[in-house]
C-alpha cells in the first residue's frame, strides 16, 4: 500500500514539474523581466510607455526565432525584452537593418535578454528574437516579448 | 482490499492524466513567427520634431470631433483618423482639443456597441494623465493613454470576430498619420524628413489584408483601399538614393486626403 502511495506522490510531482513549462510561465518571465528593466531605466530618469497588446508569447522549437518587422523611428526609444519557460535555457536577440545587415548582436547566456533601439535615422528594421538553447530532451519552449518606448524626462 | 487498491491507483491515474493535459497545454507546431508592428501616429511626429518646429503644426490638424455616419467601417476609419488627430494636438501642448477628440472616440465606441470594461478604464486613467502636474510626464502619459484607447477598441473588435473592423481603425491611424506627416514635410522637405513616410512593411500589411478581405467579401471599400495602400507601398520606398523625393511625398499627401475623402463622406 505504501509503495502504491510513494508512486501516485511521485506521479503527481512529476505532473507538478511537466506543468511548470506552460506558456503562462513565459509570459509570468517576461513580466517580470520587463518589469525589472522598466524600474532600472525609470531610476536613469526616463518615463516609461508600454503600449497595450505590446507583448506576445509564442511556442518556438530550437533554432526558430520571432522576427518583427516594421519602421522604427528617430527620435523614439525602443526597448524590447525578451525572455521564456523554463524549457529555454539561451534566448538571444538580434537586430538587422533594411538590408538584413546585423546591427546588433545581443548574443547573452541565459533567457533573459533585452535591446534599446535608438535609430539615430528612421529606418525599417528586423528584430528577430531567437531561441539559441534548451533544456536536454525538450524540442522547443515558450518565447515571449514586450516592445515598449522610453523617452529622457526633463 | 486489493479491490481498493487497484480503485484507488485507477483514480491517482485518472487524476493524474487531467493533471497534466490541463497544465501542459500542447504546444502548437513549431515555427518561425512574423510579426509586423504597426507604428503608433506619434512615432514619426518625433522624428519629426528634429527637423521642424511643431509650433507650427496646427495647421495639419483636424479637430473636428463629430463622428455621425451610421456605417461601421466608417465610424471605425473615423477612431482611427481622430486618434492620429488627439495626439497631434498633445504635440501642440492642446490637451482641451486632445481631450474632446478622446471622448468623441469613447462615444464612437459606445456606438459599436462594444462592451469593454478597458475602455472604461482607459477612459478614466486619461482624465487622471490630463491632470499630471510634470508636463514631460504630462505628454508621455497622455499620448500613451490615447494609444491605447485606440488599441482597446481595435482589441475589443478583433476580440468579437470584427477584424475587418478593427481593421479599418488601423488603416485610419494610419493614413491620417501619412496624411499629416506628409504634409509637414512638404511644408520642411529635406530628405532625413522624408524618411518619416519610410512605411513598406506597414503597406504591406494592409495590402494584404484588404487584399484578403476583398477576396473573399469584395467590395468597391476594400477594393478602393486595396488600390490606395498599393499606390503608397510603390511611393514609400526609398529610392536609388535611399530617399522619397518632393514629387512624391505631394503624391503620398494627395493618395491619403482623397482615401479620407473617400471613406469619410
Amino acid at each position: 500500500m505504501r509503495r502504491i502511495i510513494s508512486l501516485v506522490l511521485i506521479f503527481f510531482i512529476i505532473a507538478l514539474m511537466a506543468g511548470s513549462a506552460t506558456e503562462q510561465e513565459a509570459i509570468d518571465n517576461v513580466i517580470s523581466y520587463a518589469a525589472a528593466a522598466a524600474a532600472y531605466l525609470e531610476e536613469q530618469g526616463y518615463y516609461i510607455e508600454v503600449p497595450e497588446n505590446a507583448g506576445q508569447v509564442f511556442y518556438l522549437e530550437k533554432g526558430q526565432y520571432i522576427k518583427i518587422d516594421g519602421t522604427f523611428y528617430s527620435g523614439t526609444n525602443y526597448v524590447i525584452v525578451a525572455s521564456g519557460g523554463s524549457n529555454a535555457t539561451d534566448i538571444d536577440i538580434e537586430v538587422y537593418d533594411e538590408k538584413w545587415s546585423l546591427i546588433f548582436d545581443g548574443n547573452t547566456d541565459g533567457i533573459d535578454t533585452d535591446v534599446i533601439l535608438t535609430p539615430g535615422y528612421t529606418a525599417e528594421m528586423h528584430v528577430a528574437i531567437k531561441l539559441t538553447a534548451t533544456k536536454a530532451g525538450a524540442k522547443g519552449a515558450y518565447v515571449g516579448f514586450l516592445l515598449f518606448y522610453v523617452s529622457k524626462g526633463k | 482490499m486489493k479491490k481498493n487498491i487497484l480503485l484507488f491507483t485507477g483514480v491517482a491515474l485518472l487524476l493524474f492524466l487531467l493533471f497534466t493535459s490541463c497544465d501542459r497545454q500542447e504546444p502548437p507546431p513549431g515555427g518561425n513567427v512574423f510579426i509586423q508592428r504597426l507604428s503608433n501616429p506619434d512615432e514619426a511626429l518625433n522624428a519629426l520634431i528634429a527637423e521642424t518646429n511643431p509650433a507650427t503644426w496646427a495647421q495639419y490638424r483636424d479637430t473636428s470631433t463629430a463622428i455621425t455616419t451610421q456605417d461601421r467601417e466608417k465610424i471605425c476609419y473615423h477612431i482611427g483618423v481622430k486618434s492620429a488627430n488627439a495626439l497631434l494636438s498633445v504635440f501642440l501642448n492642446d490637451y482641451d482639443t486632445a481631450e474632446k477628440i478622446s471622448k468623441s472616440i469613447k462615444d464612437a465606441a459606445n456606438k459599436l456597441n462594444i462592451k469593454s470594461d478597458s475602455i472604461e478604464t482607459v477612459a478614466k486613467e486619461l482624465v487622471e494623465n490630463l491632470a499630471e502636474k510634470d508636463e514631460k510626464k504630462k505628454q508621455t502619459k497622455v499620448k500613451q493613454t490615447l494609444n491605447t484607447l485606440k488599441d482597446e477598441v481595435v482589441k475589443a473588435l478583433n476580440n468579437i470576430g470584427n477584424e475587418s473592423e478593427a481593421l479599418m481603425i488601423e488603416y485610419g491611424a494610419w493614413i491620417e498619420a501619412i496624411r499629416q506627416t506628409s504634409l509637414i514635410i512638404l511644408d520642411n522637405y529635406s530628405p532625413e524628413a522624408a524618411s518619416a513616410l519610410f512605411r513598406k512593411g506597414e503597406a504591406e500589411y494592409f495590402k494584404a489584408n484588404f487584399g484578403s478581405l476583398n477576396l473573399h467579401h469584395p467590395s468597391a471599400g476594400y477594393k478602393s483601399q486595396l488600390e490606395a495602400s498599393s499606390k503608397l507601398l510603390e511611393l514609400i520606398i526609398p529610392g536609388p538614393d535611399k530617399t522619397i523625393s518632393s514629387e512624391a511625398v505631394k503624391t503620398i499627401n494627395e493618395i491619403a486626403t482623397q482615401v479620407n475623402a473617400n471613406v469619410m463622406s
